[in-house]
């Protein structure tokens, strides 16, 4: 186990220097001089580039900014915001944990939600539940979550008044966006629970049980999940990176602080250290959030060991 | 998304002149005051689309960090609503007779909201901060120039020095921007100063939630508001909260949930339901001083080099239809160069001149030798009439405005290309002239704007590339004149010649669009239709 870790925690290294690579790129694909896209219309004073271009370092070769950029990064220093005057680490860390709750919520709703669609449809198979299920997934999969956030507040805010449509703190102000969030993923996850639970209905194992007498409930939550989880544990990594990336619109949305929200208002403002650092950091919880899931797996299935 | 095109030019706006407090337009009192009691105290919550990026006065460029800091953080001087001058923080002040130095002599027995005094020194050191390059000053440094150094006579009196005279100085010293900050904060806080800044001002910073909000809290010592507010003392309410809500609808929505009392920047589509509703809503629209919203014709371009196009121009488009089409009526129409609330515009300059109508378009370009031709498209001396419009990428505005344009004008044998630009591109194609019009708006409070915008080499927005020894003759004079009967004489000219020259097409007056709930009086606005929260109260319903 400690080995296989080891040989994991080595090949995601690859993966972060490739994002770091990426994410310095971003600066210089940007159409323009960096400098002056940040400076804007006070860009026409051409001594006010030139200073910047300076301080930036962008005069240098690209290799050695690069190098300055990933030195920097080891040290912990994701440089400063260029507007607000802070070090973009501070103004991550202050509304990161905003986001962690977020996801966490939204994939909690993903999987209890898509879990229990899944197995209704598959138990049901071909009658109103498994269509009903079904065609509720296909909405999750196919609604823009900007527009199932707006229906949301319209509902619940505007005419029923059971939510506030904005901020943070609380339950009450989770259950819209977290709800927003996860409902696609949900959607992906019912389908796939449907395909892995029918098929895992069939196999002989299944039969065995029910010939022990075993009680239907039991067939199904003991014996049938469980071996349908594994592909979902799989999905639902997958379904953690986008739903990271998916608090871009829900925090814009229900104003709610947090990355996705930090990485838009920097991106309009060009304050491109901000976004430099925020998508560094978004990169890296993906790839740890996917060693997890892989780690999870012998939790889940003794059959599968690492070596 | 009218309020971004109209922020990416804020620096510039402020970088012209910009004045805070001031105005004469306040809710409430007369008319809506007698409908309730005055109630002490309450919480008022406000929408507001983006969060500032930086509440220090002295760096920020942006009007949603100047809105909040306003309300914390007094100025000098005001503008009034005549446009004059008028003692704030500063008591009184004496100028040379060649307008390079001023003697101030400040208010005394005023405190900063720490508690520390305010005094001539700290004045100082607020100027000399602004003017340090480490600063990185975004539009204070702008309305302090050309301020030079300063020097502290006694506790209340201090001499500054300006490097050239400047007829605007002591007006843009209304700038919330240039606001006193107290230096013992700015020392024990370094660079988290503009998290948490400290000013002489009814309001002071209690919390930023980051990218949620921002709320102030009542300063219990304050003892010196500007004679405009009508006020004395601590303000009414007990905190001011900000929210940052981007979304237009939800914003919106949060006003009829009552989880904000007010929201700035109402999105045209919302702007009927707010007034269908008087008794849950007010709409406040006040206008912003400075440019309309409006397109810059190139003069030196083929064929904008041609005056009988740009009149046609003129003529041709029909701003009424683009105001109902874009932003359901919310907005009055392009007044002129300069917009109708701003301090000596010419009130209807623009339609006066030129009438709305095809006719008269089509009537000036077959004069000028412009012919039908091919695809309804006109030619003269086998060049077709081809229009370059400069848009910026960035902002979705600008494309739909210039889909319209290209509409319009179609009907009266023009062809209109769209050249889309992400921002620095769209700059650097203003700069160097190479289209026919581009799209801009300009904030300002004082008419010397149409020396920036229309005197050879008069700052970086002469997007009409306009050149008139004559007409520079008239701005510079204005610039050095003080006397606001002359002035007003001398710009009366110069919006003529603007007009007459057809060098702007104005689409719409810009509008500070405030709704609250019916219950909130005593909004004041100031000369930048920017409100202040210092008289805002409740009243019982």
């Amino acid at each position: 186990m400690l080995g296989y870790l080891t040989k994991r925690l080595a090949s995601a290294v690859p993966v972060i220097i490739g994002v770091t690579l990426l994410v310095f790129l971003m600066l210089h694909m940007v159409p323009g001089d960096p400098a002056e896209q940040m400076l804007g219309e006070m860009a026409v004073d051409k001594t006010a580039v030139a200073n910047l271009r300076q301080q930036m370092g962008l005069n240098d070769p690209l290799a050695v900014q690069y190098g300055h950029f990933l030195g920097n990064i080891l040290h912990g220093n994701l440089g400063t915001s260029m507007l607000a005057h802070r070090s973009v680490m501070d103004m991550i860390g202050k509304v990161l944990p905003s986001t962690f709750y977020l996801t966490l919520a939204g994939l909690g709703v993903a999987i209890v939600l898509g879990t229990l669609l899944g197995i209704a449809a598959a138990v049901r198979q071909n009658t109103w539940l498994d269509t009903s299920s079904m065609v509720l997934a296909l909405l999750g999969v196919s609604m823009p979550s900007f527009w199932l956030g707006l229906l949301l507040v319209f509902t619940f805010s505007l005419r029923l008044g059971w939510f506030p449509a904005t901020g943070s703190g609380g339950w009450e102000r989770m259950v819209m966006p977290a709800f927003t969030l996860g409902f696609g993923a949900a959607a992906v996850i019912a389908r796939l629970v449907r395909a892995s639970m029918l098929e895992i209905l069939r196999l002989d194992f299944i039969r065995v049980a029910r010939a022990k007498g075993l009680s239907e409930h039991r067939v199904i939550y003991r014996h049938a999940l469980k071996n349908a989880l594994i592909p979902v544990l799989t999905m639902v990594g997958l379904e953690f990176g986008r739903l990271l990336g998916g608090t871009v619109v829900i925090e814009t949305v229900f104003a709610r602080p947090g990355i996705g929200r930090l990485i838009v208002d920097s991106i309009l403002k060009k304050d491109f250290q901000v976004v430099q650092g925020a998508v560094l950091l978004s990169a890296v919880f993906y790839v740890a959030i996917n060693l997890l899931v892989d780690m999870s797996y012998a939790l889940i299935d003794p059959r599968i060991r690492y070596q | 998304m009218r309020r971004r095109i109209v922020g990416s030019l804020l620096t510039a706006a402020v970088a012209l002149s910009v004045t805070a407090c001031g105005g004469g337009n306040s809710t409430g009192d007369s008319a809506q005051g007698a409908s309730g009691a005055p109630q002490q105290g309450g919480k008022l919550i406000v929408g507001m689309q983006y969060e500032p990026v930086t509440l220090d006065p002295h760096v920020t460029g942006q009007a949603n960090g100047i809105r909040i800091i306003l309300n914390m953080c007094d100025s000098l001087v005001y503008a009034d609503d005549k446009g004059q001058v008028q003692p704030w923080l500063a008591e009184s002040w004496e100028a040379n007779p060649e307008g390079t130095a001023y003697t101030f002599h400040l208010k005394k027995d005023v405190k900063f909201s720490d508690g520390t005094p305010f005094n001539a020194q700290a004045v100082k050191f607020s100027w000399d901060r602004i003017m340090d390059p480490k600063t990185a000053s975004q539009s204070a440094i702008s309305a302090l120039r050309p301020y030079k150094e300063s020097q502290v006579v006694d506790d209340s009196t201090l001499k500054v020095t300006l490097s050239e005279p400047s007829a605007i100085w002591l007006k843009n010293l209304g700038a919330a921007t240039t606001a006193p900050v107290s230096p013992a904060a700015v020392q024990k806080l370094g660079d988290q100063f503009g998290r948490s800044p400290v000013c002489v001002g009814p309001f002071k910073l209690k919390e930023w939630k980051e990218k949620e909000s921002v709320t102030l809290v009542r300063n219990p010592d304050y003892n010196s508001p500007s004679p405009a507010f009508g006020q004395k003392g601590a303000p009414v309410l007990d905190e001011v909260t900000w929210k940052f809500i981007p979304e237009n609808q939800v914003r919106f929505s949060t006003l009829e949930t009552g989880e904000t009392n007010a929201i700035e920047d109402v999105p045209a589509p919302f702007v009927a339901n707010v007034k269908a509703d008087p008794q849950k809503y007010t709409l406040l629209n006040v206008p912003y001083p400075g440019s309309p919203r409006q397109y810059m014709i190139n003069t030196k371009q083929f064929p904008t080099d041609d005056i009988a196009v740009r009149q046609a121009i003129l003529y041709g488009v029909n701003t009424k239809a683009i105001i109902k089409t874009l932003y359901a009526d919310a907005f009055p129409d392009g007044n002129g160069p300069m917009g109708a609330a701003t301090w000596g515009a010419s009130k209807g300059i623009f339609r006066e001149l030129y009438p709305q109508g095809a006719d008269k378009a089509n009537a000036v370009l077959d004069q000028a030798g412009w012919k039908p031709g091919p695809g309804g498209i006109r030619v003269k001396d086998g060049k077709r009439l081809e229009i370059v419009v400069n848009v910026m990428s960035d902002v979705p505005e600008y494309g739909e405005l210039g889909q319209l344009l290209q509409a319009q004008l179609r009907d009266v044998g023009m062809d209109l290309k769209l050249k889309s630009l992400s921002r620095s591109p769209w700059y650097a194609s203003n700069a160097k002239g190479d289209y026919n019009i581009t799209g801009m708006g300009l904030w300002s409070t004082d008419p010397d704007m149409l020396k920036s915008l229309y005197r050879t080499d008069g700052s970086v927005f002469t997007w009409s590339h306009f050149t008139n020894p004559d007409y520079d003759k008239l701005v510079d004079e204005g610039a050095r004149t003080s006397d606001p009967t002359k002035r007003l004489e001398i710009y009366k000219q110069a919006q003529e010649i603007v007009m007459k020259e057809a060098l702007v097409l104005p689409i719409y007056d810009q509008v500070n669009l405030l709704a609250t709930q019916s219950n909130i009086k005593g909004i004041f606005f100031d000369a930048n239709a920017y409100p202040h929260f210092y008289a805002t109260y409740y009243v019982k319903k």
